[in-house]
């Protein structure tokens, strides 16, 4: 069993309060640091200040979306391999098509479970939370 | 000579009037003829419009419920965990209420978008390796505690057939669907049985039961979405008419065919045929 370390900052972006506030709330009890943004750019804006573990993007956003983040992420070299998960509440095949096409690690469709998606972040970090 | 050239005369200009009022009416008919056509065109892309307006109402409004229903699920998971305080058994009892509701809205919601994509040609399907005989023991498995509650024998009388490609969430649907009607439309002390068999290159599956048949009348319609057989609504017994309808939208977009034999008062089995077109021991998986 990995014990994931305190150390490993997990960036939460969802213009939904509720859903952010439930992410972090289940991210930190698993021991994982929490940045929070409430839109696209601040979340483009955090990610490229902290440089986190891994970037968890609600698809749907004021602003830029998560799609577009997920496409500035890869396009900066710091950022470049910094796994994300979109979020989206739809779930069609074109959706997931874009959301690969943009360069995100998974696609979760809402409803989603919040402890499942705090066991792919697990599954995500898996070789680092090995080598810490 | 005159009198019979002014008879011909006036011979032809009658005829002259008849064809003229012939063509007229032939005119007549022919612009009535083309504008019943046009109304009709015009009809026609208005229904096509409604249609595609309900549709996309439909995959709206299941979009929009998804988000709420996150947060909803996902706090009463906080609490249920005991995240934020121990819960004394009637506390957990009242929340456990909650819970099953708030998944009944989930799966009616998955079932709404569902059928909006069907219709809409948009049915995405996963592609991997089926096995259809271990999701027929895993339904029935499944299913056994709502078969206890009715006192329904729940037998599975399935043997191994080969692995097929296709979306296995979706086919476990298939199971659950078919199985869960079964016992609702079986009265206590009945049977269900689920079965799986090779059938040349196809793969039969059947799910019979002992219960209340479907009126001949209503068989037709069986399968058309939100339709309730008159028993079905005779005897209250509860459903939102998605469940078969979502059945032959999986079925059929897996290139097979879903029939039905009934007898009213005796039972039913639902026939399901699958297509072995891609032996799945010649597919590769999708990296």
């Amino acid at each position: 069993v990995i014990e994931p370390r305190p150390g490993l900052l997990v960036l939460v972006a969802d213009d939904d309060e509720d859903i952010l506030q439930l992410l972090s709330f289940r991210l930190e009890r698993a021991g994982y640091e929490i940045a929070v943004a409430r839109s696209g750019d601040e979340a483009l804006r955090l990610a490229l200040d902290l440089l986190p573990a891994v970037a968890i993007l609600d698809g749907m956003m004021p602003g830029l979306d998560g799609f577009e983040v997920t496409r500035e992420l890869r396009r900066n070299t710091p950022t470049s391999t910094t796994p994300v998960i979109l979020l989206t509440a739809r779930a069609e095949a074109s959706d997931i098509a874009r959301g690969m096409a943009a360069g995100a690690d998974e696609y979760v469709k809402k409803p989603f479970d919040a402890r499942d998606l705090v066991d792919r972040v697990d599954r995500l970090l898996r070789p680092r939370l090995i080598s810490t | 000579v005159t009198a019979a050239v002014e008879e011909r005369n006036r011979r032809l200009i009658q005829q002259a009037a008849t064809l003229e009022q012939s063509l007229a009416t032939a005119q007549e008919a022919r612009s009535e003829a083309e504008a019943a056509r046009r109304a009709m065109v015009e009809q026609n892309k208005r229904l096509r419009e409604l249609d595609r307006l309900k549709d996309e109402f439909l995959s709206l409004v299941s979009h929009e419920l998804r988000t709420p229903l996150t947060s909803i699920r996902g706090y009463l998971d906080l609490v249920l965990d005991e995240e934020a305080g121990e819960l004394n058994p009637e506390q957990r009892r009242f929340l456990q209420a909650v819970e099953r509701n708030s998944g009944r809205l989930l799966r009616l919601v998955g079932d709404l978008l569902f059928v909006a994509q069907a219709d809409a040609g948009r049915l995405s399907l996963e592609q991997g390796k089926v096995d259809l005989f271990g999701l027929a023991a895993e339904c029935v498995e499944g299913a056994m505690p709502a078969a206890a509650e009715k006192s329904i024998d729940l037998v599975l009388a399935a043997t191994p057939v080969p692995a097929l490609v296709g979306d296995r969430g979706r086919l476990a649907q298939v199971f659950d669907n078919l199985v869960s009607n079964a016992l609702k439309f079986t009265p206590e002390g009945g049977t269900v049985e689920v079965s799986t068999k090779l059938n040349g290159d196809h793969v039969s599956i059947e799910v019979s039961d002992t219960g209340i048949g479907i009126p001949v009348a209503d068989q037709p319609r069986l399968f058309e979405r939100f339709f309730r057989s008159s028993v079905a609504n005779d005897r209250a017994i509860p459903g939102t008419g998605l469940g078969l309808a979502i059945v032959k939208a999986i079925v059929e977009a897996h290139k097979g065919q879903i029939r039905i034999e009934s007898n009213e008062g005796r039972g039913t089995t639902f026939h399901v045929d699958l297509p072995l077109t891609v032996e799945a021991d010649n597919f590769e998986e999708a990296a």
